[in-house]
């Protein structure tokens, strides 16, 4: 890991409609091949967090930055240059249903104009060795499972070869015999040094994936620490809270 | 009733009506893709609310829904050549069906893009794919197929309100057959004859949009 920074978020402050305070001046730099984990109670503003960093959601105040370039300059165009650096996974795959799995990988790249269709579905038929899905290359995406619908929207994610990738809550839609298979490919990006923020509610994979875990709640960061330090000596009140009564739900 | 009813008159007549008969095809066809294309294009302005644009799309699909087409098309046929546009009796006639059947296909495929889920929106602009594009290749595929019972539905009326072109002398099958009744009297023979033409090519339209539509579905059947 360098300690370059790549996603740099300074103050930022997120106000719904109506008022509700989603994000309170929270600040966080990831380097470039970090593994970010946030955690947090639901409404703690995890998602809203990374959703603004690829812009499904406008900063009310305060600055974010990728790779050194200031993003929040509120037109579409700025948005689609950082959307094309910085990749997203969503809860619910959100594949493109009326694609076959190839389609949805390679569309992106040919449209967006980053590759050629031939370079694009030689890089979709890689990536789809490397999640173990090649076999279901020209497979309409309904018939397959949420476990493979999800690996296949990493795929979709990575054929843009984008220098970050978020994750917001990738595995919580799936039947839990299903998680593992999602997240053994997020574990396999992370070891391949690709800058990651997960928002998730698998601790296991928080502990063994992440280079520091960000706690979060009531839209503020209220700790961020290396995962071994967080998860046995948490400094913050809320913190122990939370990881309290995770731990009794799962006993 | 001592109505002579007769087939050979019918059959004489027949000539006559295939010309009006493709008359009504040529014009309704033709009326019908425009009409696709502006309910397209309207609905894409509305759903991504183009300033200004996205507003005169909803006036006018506003006044196309709550004035008479007769009147739509009186206006574009004798209004308009107060102005000095004279379109004549066949453009008048296919832009006021293509005006009508449009303001009803733009409300239609709007329907059909707001089923469209947003998260096909947000994972194809956190792609980086553009408006157009995922309109395009996102949006449109997967709306369309929601649309198209309405859509066949606008264009049998578009088909169907042709015959209103016969009060701009337009020379397509309700005129051909008026005319036929104004000299020789057989009304039953005529409206019977032309009423079953109609309902023929209604029925080959509509299978033939069943057929677009299992075409379009099958993308979507699973393995």
């Amino acid at each position: 890991m360098t300690s370059q920074p790549l996603i740099e978020i300074s103050n930022v402050s997120k106000e719904f409609r109506g008022g509700i305070r989603a994000l309170n001046n929270v600040d966080l730099t990831v380097a470039k091949g970090e593994v970010v984990v946030v955690l947090g109670p639901s409404g703690s503003g995890k998602s809203t967090l990374i959703r603004c960093v690829n812009g499904l959601e406008e900063a009310s105040s305060g600055s974010i930055r990728i790779a050194g370039e200031p993003v929040n300059g509120h037109s579409e165009r700025s948005w689609r240059k950082v959307r094309l650096e910085v990749g997203m996974v969503f809860q619910n795959y959100a594949l493109f249903p009326h694609l076959n799995v190839l389609r949805n990988i390679t569309l992106a790249p040919i449209r967006a104009g980053v590759m050629r269709r031939t370079d694009a579905e030689a890089e979709a038929r890689r990536l789809l060795k490397m999640v173990g899905l090649s076999e279901k290359e020209t497979a309409p995406v309904s018939s397959l499972s949420g476990g493979q619908q999800q690996r296949i929207a990493i795929c979709r994610a990575l054929a843009m070869k984008p220098k970050a990738i978020l994750f917001d809550e990738p595995t919580s839609a799936l039947d839990p015999e299903m998680v593992g298979e999602v997240l053994a490919v997020m574990r396999k990006l992370a070891e391949e040094g690709i800058t990651m923020i997960c928002v998730t509610h698998e601790m296991g994979f928080a502990k063994s994936a992440a280079d520091r875990i960000v706690f979060m709640d009531k839209g503020e960061v209220v700790e961020i620490a290396k995962p071994e330090e967080f998860f046995k000596s948490p400094k913050a009140e809320r913190s122990r809270q939370f990881l309290e009564l995770i731990s009794r739900h799962n006993d | 009733m001592n109505y002579n009813f007769s087939f050979p008159y019918i059959w004489g007549a027949t000539p006559d009506l295939l010309d009006g008969l493709w008359m009504t095809l040529l014009i309704s066809l033709l009326s019908i893709a425009i009409s696709v294309v502006i309910g397209v294009v309207g609905a894409g302005l509305r759903v991504f609310q183009v300033p200004i644009l996205s507003q005169l799309v909803a006036a006018y699909v506003n006044f196309i829904r709550s004035t008479p087409l007769l009147v739509q098309i009186f206006f574009i046929f004798f209004g308009l050549a107060e102005f000095g546009i004279r379109l004549g009796g066949f453009w008048s006639g296919i832009l006021a069906l293509s005006l009508w059947g449009g303001a009803y296909n733009t409300e239609n495929v709007r329907g059909g893009l707001s089923a469209v889920d947003k998260g096909q929106r947000e994972a194809a602009y956190s792609l980086g794919l553009r408006p157009l594009h995922y309109l395009r290749h996102v949006a449109l595929p997967i709306g369309l197929r929601v649309s198209i019972p309405a859509m066949l539905n606008t264009a049998v009326s578009v088909l169907k309100n042709s015959s209103y072109l016969q009060a701009i002398g337009v020379a397509e099958l309700t005129f051909v057959a008026m005319n036929r009744v104004a000299t020789d009297f057989r009304t039953l023979e005529m409206f019977l004859a032309i009423g079953a033409m109609y309902l023929a090519i209604v029925l080959v339209l509509s299978a033939a949009v069943r057929r677009l539509e299992a075409v379009l579905q099958k993308p979507f059947r699973t393995a």
